[in-house]
């Protein structure tokens, strides 16, 4: 890479979120060592220019993406350093995904402590949003099974981060805004089998939702269950445990390939173009009514076995899902509601979306417990993520549903996830965070980057950063 | 209801069409560069639209700076997704005067500016896959007339440039719009009274109409009904009409 002062920094490129509703042209540079890091934030400053972090680009919102910036992408960062099967410890820089972990750990007989409903995650990003898998209220979030971190701050300096110190918590879930995460070391979970045991149950209304997960929260380490849109509550619960077995022949990645075919012959590569005549509210309602009953059908309580890859990661398997939601794009609201009130918030979530003749096409419910980190989003209680398909129609609507149900939120102290996040006000994030957390966060930056060098959209958005335009905001 | 174009540069605006064009598009929600020499013009604008209007003082010219410019321009205003070059000059020609000073301020403003930023532009949409461009030629550049060379030949220049970034860019996301105005009421022919000029506002409120077509496109449908006629028109009988 020509790094010379008068260089052009990579050529620009579209970035979108992932729920492809927005997006930012930036010059975008794939370095292949702290050195060349280093140089780009140095030359990236003498030019004038912010720098925007990049992960694998999961991100629903903006929190990847920023116009005119120099992005720095980790996509050539990805090696693992360092492995030790016999602790299951992996060193790895920022760059490697969830998928490229696991295939890497599984013939070994380990897998990633949390993962993300998205192989495609990077670590990097993972740890700058905290991720959190279907096990959330067993094993908490991915920072919680780091041993240490690599970062480089805005100025070029390495530190080494352990959990206990202050930094530690605030880098991960810092929005990469605070540094720049270049290792980790991660601490893999044993497994015995490739395999999960997964139990299902049909639920009929909000009531059952809850008082299912509270059922087998402490017997299961992933409870998840998915939420009809288009009705009131009723759903289908999933639970599930590593099998307790010993099957080596099952720790392959080869194990783990679903089919590229749906029901035997359709190529999966293929769906999202089908799935396109269906992202409509008569499609999905039938869509979901027929999920529902399937649930119904097959809901049994016997544990059914079922491959990590397939429970973990099935929307990865209908390739570029999220293209069936093109022109106008997926937004999503995923919020994280404490205990004592997720019962009477979350239906009204829905509820007021239904009203609003919004349906989400997909919805999921999750149980979580509190994490370390300074920016959490997470609460003893239940998180709910709603899918909604914006179209031009109904676009200005959605962002009054999605005022509206976050004022319901904040109204009951509930927690926006950033991951996912793309129409909070700098103020409803900071009533959110808190203003003990939000204005540490401002002061590490100022203390880590004080001449604002590292930048996002969403950043931008809720106040945590700053873009300079000569132009005010109209 | 946001502005089809967030971000806009019009090259050329400090007076005549490209003014009209800032102003319409700052009206409708755009944030706009506007660029041009004289400053005190485009200051009037920013005036118009506080906050919306970025006033930068630039001569197309300057070509070696365009690049810069341009990336510049787009930083300061958070993004780029409409270009419009309607920077343009057309000194007054005498029916026997040849001069190559004249010509060459036209090759220099009308063409050499107008490719120095077409370029540039298409360097960077090209590889983000969006992006408009607006070419602005004229009605001028459909044939050699008798009364300017040097104009007819830019326009023509450019209206063949802007076809060529249109086929190459054709299928990669961005689009390229060359718009061939009639007369229009601005300083530019104010000297050459034309009796039913078209109003800089309704000039301006077509060519925003017109820019996501990626076509060329006239400003009435008349003109394109009468342009394909001259153009069609062998050069003994074009030599023998008054235009
Ligand atoms: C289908 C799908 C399912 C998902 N399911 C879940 C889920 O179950 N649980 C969950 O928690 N999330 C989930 N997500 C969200 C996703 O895991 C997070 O958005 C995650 O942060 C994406 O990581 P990324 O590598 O794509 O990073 P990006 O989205 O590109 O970036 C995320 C953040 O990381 C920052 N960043 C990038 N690189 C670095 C670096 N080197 N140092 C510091 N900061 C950096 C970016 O600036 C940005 O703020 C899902 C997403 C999808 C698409
Ligand atoms: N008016 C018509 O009847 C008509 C018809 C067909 C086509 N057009 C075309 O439409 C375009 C606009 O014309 P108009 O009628 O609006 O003309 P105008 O009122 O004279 O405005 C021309 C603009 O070009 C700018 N310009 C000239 N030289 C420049 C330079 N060196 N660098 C930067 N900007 C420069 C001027 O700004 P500064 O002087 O401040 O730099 C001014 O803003 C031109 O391309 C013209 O050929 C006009």
């Amino acid at each position: 890479m020509d790094l010379s002062p008068h260089s052009y920094i990579g050529p620009f490129r579209r970035l979108a979120g992932f729920g492809q509703t927005e997006f930012g042209d930036s010059r975008v540079c794939s370095p292949t060592s702290d050195d060349e890091v280093a140089t780009i934030l140095q030359t990236a400053a003498a030019q004038g220019r912010q720098v925007m972090l990049r992960g694998a680009g999961r991100s629903y919102g903006d929190a990847s993406i920023a116009g005119e910036t120099v992005a720095i992408r980790q996509d050539r960062m990805n090696r693992v350093l360092a492995w030790d099967p016999a602790t299951g410890t992996l060193d790895v820089e920022g760059g490697i995904t969830l998928e490229e972990i696991w295939r890497y750990v599984l013939p070994d007989g380990f897998w990633p402590p949390v993962v993300s409903g998205t192989m495609k995650t990077s670590v990097a990003g993972g740890l700058a949003m905290n991720i959190h898998g279907k096990n959330n209220w067993s094993q908490g979030t991915l920072g919680e099974h780091v041993d240490w971190m690599d970062i480089m701050l805005a100025g070029g300096e390495v530190r080494r981060l352990i959990p206990a110190d202050p930094l530690f918590f605030q880098i991960i879930s810092g929005f990469g805004l605070l540094g720049i995460i270049l290792r980790a070391r991660l601490r893999m979970k044993r497994i015995r089998s490739g395999s999960l045991q997964v139990v299902q149950r049909s639920v009929r209304n909000w009531q059952e939702q809850f008082d299912t997960f509270e059922e087998f929260q402490d017997r299961y380490e992933y409870i998840v269950s998915w939420v009809d849109g288009f009705h009131d509550g009723r759903g289908t619960f999933q639970a599930a445990n590593h099998h307790p077995d010993d099957e080596p022949h099952t720790l392959h990645a080869s194990a783990q390939e679903l089919s590229p075919y749906l029901i035997g012959f359709y190529p999966k590569s293929r769906a999202w173009r089908t799935l396109r005549h269906f992202t409509n509210p008569t499609g999905m309602r039938l869509l979901s009514a027929a999920k529902y009953r399937a649930g119904r059908l097959t809901g049994s309580e016997k544990a059914a076995q079922m491959p990590l890859v397939a429970f973990h990661f099935p929307l990865d398997f209908v390739q570029d899902w999220e293209r069936a939601y093109l022109p106008g794009g997926l937004l999503q609201f995923q919020v994280g509601l404490g205990r004592e009130n997720a019962r009477e918030v979350i239906p009204g979530l829905l509820a007021r979306s239904q009203a609003a003749q919004l349906w989400p096409y997909l919805i999921v419910m999750k149980r979580h417990r509190p994490d370390p980190t300074l920016m959490s989003y997470l609460v003893d209680g239940y998180s709910i993520a709603m899918d909604f398909h914006r179209t031009d129609l109904n676009a200005a609507q959605l962002d009054q549903l999605f005022k509206e149900m976050t004022a319901d939120v904040l109204a009951a102290g509930g927690k926006f996830y950033m991951a996912k996040d793309a129409r909070l006000t700098a103020d409803e994030a900071k009533q959110s965070l808190g203003e003990g957390p939000y204005h540490q966060f401002l002061a590490t930056k100022r203390e880590l980057d004080p001449t604002g060098l590292l930048v996002s959209a969403l950043g931008a958005r809720i106040g945590l950063c700053d873009i300079p335009s000569m132009l005010s905001s109209p | 209801m946001a502005p089809r174009y967030k971000h806009v540069i019009v090259v050329g605006a400090s007076a005549g069409i490209g003014a009209e064009l800032v102003l319409q598009l700052a009206a409708a929600g755009s944030k706009v560069a506007a660029l041009a020499r004289r400053e005190e013009p485009l200051k009037r604008l920013a005036a118009a639209h506080p906050g919306q209007v970025l006033p930068i003082v630039h001569d197309v010219t300057d070509f070696d700076s365009v690049p810069a410019v341009f990336e510049s321009v787009a930083q300061q205003l958070g993004g780029c997704d409409l270009v419009i070059y309607s920077s343009g000059v057309m000194p007054t020609v005498g029916p026997a005067e040849f001069d190559f000073a004249k010509d060459r301020q036209m090759f220099e403003v009308n063409v050499l500016g107008g490719i120095a930023w077409l370029d540039a532009v298409a360097e960077r949409f090209q590889s983000t896959g969006s992006g408009t461009i607006v070419m602005i030629g004229s009605v001028a550049g459909d044939r050699g007339r008798r009364g300017q060379p040097g104009y007819n030949a830019s326009k023509a220049a450019v209206a063949a440039f802007a076809e060529a970034l249109r086929n190459r860019l054709s299928g990669k996301g961005v689009t390229v719009t060359t718009v061939k105005p009639g007369p229009v009421q601005t300083e530019l022919v104010a000297a050459l009274g034309f009796k039913n000029a078209m109003p800089v506002a309704d000039a301006a409120a077509r060519i925003i109409r017109l820019a996501p077509s990626g076509r060329e496109v006239y400003l009435k449908f008349s003109h394109r009904v009468i342009f394909a006629v001259i153009r069609l028109m062998p050069s003994w009988i074009f030599r023998h009409i008054p235009i």
